[in-house]
């Protein structure tokens, strides 16, 4: 019995393990391998996200909808724009690797070539593959968008659940809670 | 109560000696009060009680258990008589009591060595054609760039150290500290959820591993991205550079002719970390980011060293994840921060995850009108560690 609760924990957990990709991405400053500006805006963006899902991966057992309204209203971007850069990536392997120069490579390891994939296989496993990340995605982000609900729902008994506005000190939390507000009236513009 | 155990919250420092005579005390102590749960069976007599009213589940877990076992007794190239052994032996593990109560729990793990090192051995015929594009396309379609290539583009030698420490060391040796360290500073029967969650993870971990052969980053840099088969030897990637450093034969032997060559997904070396850090997390929670840490260090070895993509990295650690909370919500009990180790536990609590639900309203109130009926009525039996956490959370023993 995995409830409410438990998902969007495991939600972010595992949105937390795919986004480390941002922190490896930007090691490749220290090792000199040259990447594109669209790559350095995914890494950077990246890091910054998964640092987000942390916090909200923290207060997952006791949150409040200052937190979560921005958490899930960032993971519902992320995953929008995550499909462009899927997109986008996708063009950038499959425009790098031609395809040609393997068939050949393949007619000559005739006998054993039964052992090893067709190239019409590894297509379709990535494909597949590529599809089924993709649904994945968008299944845990209708969980986050339900929790959402359900925390507006429980705001009508409990007072943790009401949108708050902090007695801003310094401009960092005055700026962290303008986004909470924002993303707030957005996400109940849409569920 | 002796003065050890009405303050099990007292801080105690890391004096190895000092905590190994803790542990002894706690010991006595429970002894004393006739603690039942951390009793062991020291039976030697063979019996099949503990088979009997299987739950469905355990009915599933060891059918499941059992067809690993004959697949493995069927594919092993072993005398019928040595079959037969094995099999007795197994049979041995499971029905004498002194046995039974570890090896039990313990049947997903081995399941999971049996399989591992039977897998070279199963025929080729069998086998599914080896992918060798697959991974490091999934790699740059959901993380943007070969990132394995980027982390393993520059090496050195005190790097190549650095990466062999987590890689080639803590990830033979961990499983068993954590083992030991659930066992003594987890509840009592904690030890069977991670038996259960460290050996699914492994054994679904191969099984894909089988079922999706794929070429690991060193085929890569060996052969380009040309077709393999099964004839091929392994490689140790970066590994091998170790054993020029030691000038002893550590990896490069084991490593090519190791029973799963084209095993690259998912890596089981990030899920057996990932694994290690959440146990170790529930245990000392006080610690998870240097646990965390651990896990990202052993991430960045094993691309370093080539022999993971980062693709098969997330997976191991989503694996991990999955097995790891599926036990915690199924079986495993609340640890207790007053506790200090099995000994203090006098009775188990569970998660319970509709009345913990931070959301249901309903639940968190019919909870309230609950606690106050228990109160009423058991607070008689009073525990060692009596506070309000403890009343309240005896709705929950099982």
């Amino acid at each position: 019995m995995v409830l409410i609760k438990s998902l969007p924990q495991l939600v972010l957990l595992y949105a937390v393990i795919n986004k480390m990709c941002g922190v490896y991405g930007l090691l490749s400053f220290l090792t000199g391998h040259p990447i594109d500006a669209v790559q350095w805006v995914y890494y950077l963006s990246s890091t910054a996200v998964m640092v987000l899902y942390i916090q909200g991966f923290r207060r997952v057992q006791t949150p409040n909808i200052n937190w979560f309204s921005l958490v899930v209203f960032v993971y519902l971007l992320d995953t929008v724009i995550g499909f462009l850069y899927t997109g986008y990536f996708s063009w950038l392997w499959f425009s790098e690797h031609d395809n040609s120069v393997q068939l050949t490579a393949r007619a000559v390891t005739e006998d054993l070539s039964s052992q090893s994939a067709s190239e019409a296989y590894e297509l379709f496993v990535t494909v597949a593959l590529t599809v089924i990340t993709s649904l994945v995605r968008l299944y845990f982000t209708a969980i986050m968008l339900a929790f959402f609900k359900e925390m507006r729902t429980a705001a009508k008994f409990d007072a943790r659940f009401r949108i708050s506005s902090a007695s801003a000190s310094s401009s960092a939390v005055r700026w962290l809670n303008k986004a909470q507000h924002q993303s707030y009236s957005l996400l109940n513009r849409i569920v | 109560m002796s003065s050890i155990s009405s303050s099990p919250g007292t801080k105690i420092g890391y004096n190895p000696i000092k905590l190994i005579l803790r542990l002894y005390a706690e010991f006595l102590v429970a002894k004393k009060q006739n603690n039942l749960l951390i009793e062991l069976n020291h039976d030697f007599k063979p019996t099949l009680k503990h088979f009997r009213n299987l739950s469905r589940a355990a009915v599933i877990n060891l059918s499941i258990i059992g067809s690993v076992f004959l697949f493995v007794l069927y594919v092993l190239p072993i005398s019928f008589l040595l079959k037969l052994l094995l099999a007795f032996g197994l049979g041995l593990l499971i029905t004498v009591p002194i046995l039974s109560q570890f090896f039990l729990f313990g049947l997903p793990i081995l399941a999971w060595v049996f399989l591992f090192f039977s897998a070279g051995k199963i025929p080729t015929s069998w086998k599914p054609p080896i992918s060798v594009k697959i991974l490091p396309s999934m790699e740059t379609i959901l993380y943007g760039d070969d990132l394995s290539d980027v982390l393993a583009s520059y090496t050195s030698k005190p790097l190549d150290f650095v990466a062999w420490f987590p890689y080639g060391i803590v990830h033979f040796a961990g499983p068993f500290i954590v083992a030991a360290l659930v066992w003594l500073f987890g509840p009592p029967t904690a030890l069977r959820s991670f038996g259960w969650s460290f050996g699914y993870m492994n054994l679904v971990g191969v099984a894909i591993q089988q079922i999706f052969p794929a070429a690991p980053p060193w085929y890569k840099i060996l052969y380009g991205l040309q077709p393999a088969n099964y004839a091929m030897k392994g490689s140790p990637g970066g590994l091998g550079r170790m054993d020029g450093y030691f000038g002893v034969d550590l990896y490069t032997t084991n490593f090519s002719n190791a029973p799963v060559i084209f095993g690259a997904f998912p890596s089981l070396h990030s899920g057996i970390s990932t694994m290690n850090a959440l146990w170790l997390s529930y245990l000392f929670p006080k610690y998870s980011p240097c646990f965390a840490c651990y896990v990202c260090w052993l991430w960045w070895s094993t691309m370093y060293l080539t022999h993971h993509y980062f693709f098969d990295l997330t997976a191991g650690s989503v694996l991990a994840v999955t097995f790891f909370f599926v036990a915690k919500y199924q079986w495993l009990p609340l640890r207790k921060a007053d506790c200090f180790c099995r000994f203090n536990y006098y009775r188990l609590e569970y998660e319970d995850p509709l009345q913990n639900d931070p959301l249901n309203y309903e639940a968190r109130l019919s909870m309230e009108d609950a606690v106050e009926l228990d109160d009423a009525t058991s607070s008689g039996e009073s525990t060692p560690v009596d506070d309000d956490a403890t009343v309240e959370s005896s709705l929950f023993t099982a």
